[in-house]
């Protein structure tokens, strides 16, 4: 095929400088979105875990029906039809940002309790012999070798997310993939710009896909 | 060391019962330590020993009975207990398992000194000092910075003897912890425990080991299906036993 990409339509100061504030936006939504998933999975994993009667329930529930149904989905329902339903009127930001994170969060959720029922018996009786109460014994000994085996499993959602963050574009949250296509609009350079967009997605994600393998190798763990 | 005093025996049990999904595995258990015996219990598997010892420490709830540590009461279905007494009275049984559970995200001198600074609310000084104490103790001075996974099965269950020791326990719970070693590797842990034993700790010890219940033990007690089934000092119950089903069980265990 004989295209003839034109790099300059991306190198250009204007489109860098708006392209930049785009990754800082897609980090943001990212990063706010993998803070409030990840401790709604910790602190919904924890009951599960121990099976609280009501509250296991309700968490239940909660990772069962966003589990089930698509994140875009979410996304809309959450920017258009919560406002509407709560008299709570969300930014487009806030909306990502807690939908990344409710999404994420009921993944965290089962990915947690998953390595926190994985400690053996064992540990919490040596725990409670030496006199640890209930949190003590969660707190230094179940949670963080709980934490160490789930770490491949919780790296993979936090890729999944930065990736994700993508869809905030169609609330007209302006990150990366948002200027992209206000790009493409302009330049009718689809090919360059996506390609673009693709390699820096890549350069977000794989530093953490390394990230989680020197933790690995530094926490060995049997 | 705080002794107890002439109060009485370091553990009582009195027709302690126990079942697992109507499953009787305690039928009635009346069994008294004194301080500063050693007594080995033995019997085949699924005889209650284990079930035993750990409603002795505490991690098995009784169904009837009472359990009394140095005069306190630690389990009584029929009684409401102060958690706070019950707790303080806990914290003087020590217990090494089967299978060590040392905790392997710990490197061995933080696995003895956690409990010291978390429920004995010792420094972070005091509690080294001390962990290094009780290494040294067992034969493992230098072994602090390494982690569990590093040593082998009898390191590691001398680290979890020291581990216990740190609390300053004053009865020691021993549930078939040389078990899962490797044949080489049993001695090097059972000379800790009889030094332990000269010691004059207070000692319950679940083993098959024969040889240790003969030269350390002052009385070994056989269970069978969940009652006390022969009891009295080694020489008597291991070679001139008085019941059939203590007969079986110790020609079994010399076939083995």
């Amino acid at each position: 095929m004989a295209y003839k990409w034109d790099w300059a339509v991306v190198f250009n100061a204007h489109t860098l400088a708006s392209f930049g504030n785009g990754v800082a936006i897609t980090a943001e939504v990212s990063f706010a979105g993998l803070a409030l998933g990840l401790a709604l999975g910790l602190a919904t994993a924890v009951p599960r875990a121990a099976k609280v009667p009501v509250a296991s329930q309700l968490v239940y529930a909660y990772v069962d029906f966003f589990r089930t149904t698509p994140i875009l989905v979410q996304l809309i329902w959450v920017f258009y039809v919560l406002p509407v339903l709560s008299g709570i009127n969300l930014s487009a930001w806030m909306a990502g940002v807690l939908t990344i994170g409710l999404n994420s969060g009921a993944f965290l959720s089962e990915i947690f309790r998953g390595g926190l029922v994985s400690i053996g018996q064992g540990q919490r009786d040596a725990a409670q012999v030496l006199g640890l109460s209930r949190a003590q014994a969660l707190l230094h000994i179940i949670v963080p070798q709980a934490l160490r085996r789930v770490l491949p499993a919780v790296v993979n959602v936090l890729i999944v997310v930065v990736k994700d963050s993508s869809l905030v574009s169609i609330i007209a949250v302006a990150d990366m993939t948002y200027r992209a296509e206000a790009a493409v609009a302009q330049t009718y350079r689809p090919f360059e710009f996506y390609t673009a967009l693709a390699v820096v997605y890549f350069l977000l994600t794989y530093p953490l896909s390394l990230l989680s393998s020197a933790v690995e190798r530094r926490f060995h763990v049997t | 060391m705080s002794g107890p005093g002439p109060q009485g025996p370091a553990i009582l049990l009195e027709g302690v019962c126990k079942a697992f999904s109507a499953q009787a595995v305690l039928k009635g258990i009346d069994l008294g330590v004194a301080c500063g015996e050693v007594m080995v219990l033995i019997g085949r598997s699924g005889s209650g020993k284990s079930t035993l010892v750990r409603c002795v420490a505490g991690l098995t709830r009784i169904d009837a009975g009472r359990i009394r540590v140095q005069g306190v009461t630690v389990q009584d279905p029929a009684a409401r207990l102060s958690r706070a007494a019950t707790a303080e009275a806990q914290r003087r049984v020590g217990m090494v398992f089967q299978d060590f559970n040392l905790f392997p995200h710990l490197r061995v001198g933080r696995n003895v000194s956690l409990a010291l600074q978390l429920v004995r609310r010792l420094s972070a000084e005091a509690a080294e000092a001390r962990a290094a104490e009780v290494l040294a103790r067992v034969g493992l001075a230098g072994f602090r910075d390494r982690f569990p996974w590093q040593l082998s099965g009898g390191q590691q269950q001398r680290v979890a003897i020291a581990r216990a020791l740190a609390m300053r326990p004053e009865v020691m719970l021993f549930d078939e912890v040389t078990s899962a070693l490797d044949p080489e590797l049993v001695r090097e842990v059972l000379a800790v425990m009889r030094e332990l034993a000269e010691d004059g700790m207070t000692m319950v010890v679940v083993t098959h080991e024969m040889g240790f219940a003969k030269g350390v033990a002052d009385r070994v007690v056989f269970m069978n299906e969940g009652v006390i089934a022969e009891e009295g000092p080694p020489e008597i119950v291991l070679a001139e036993p008085r019941q059939e089903s203590t007969r079986i069980f110790l020609r079994h265990l010399m076939e083995a």
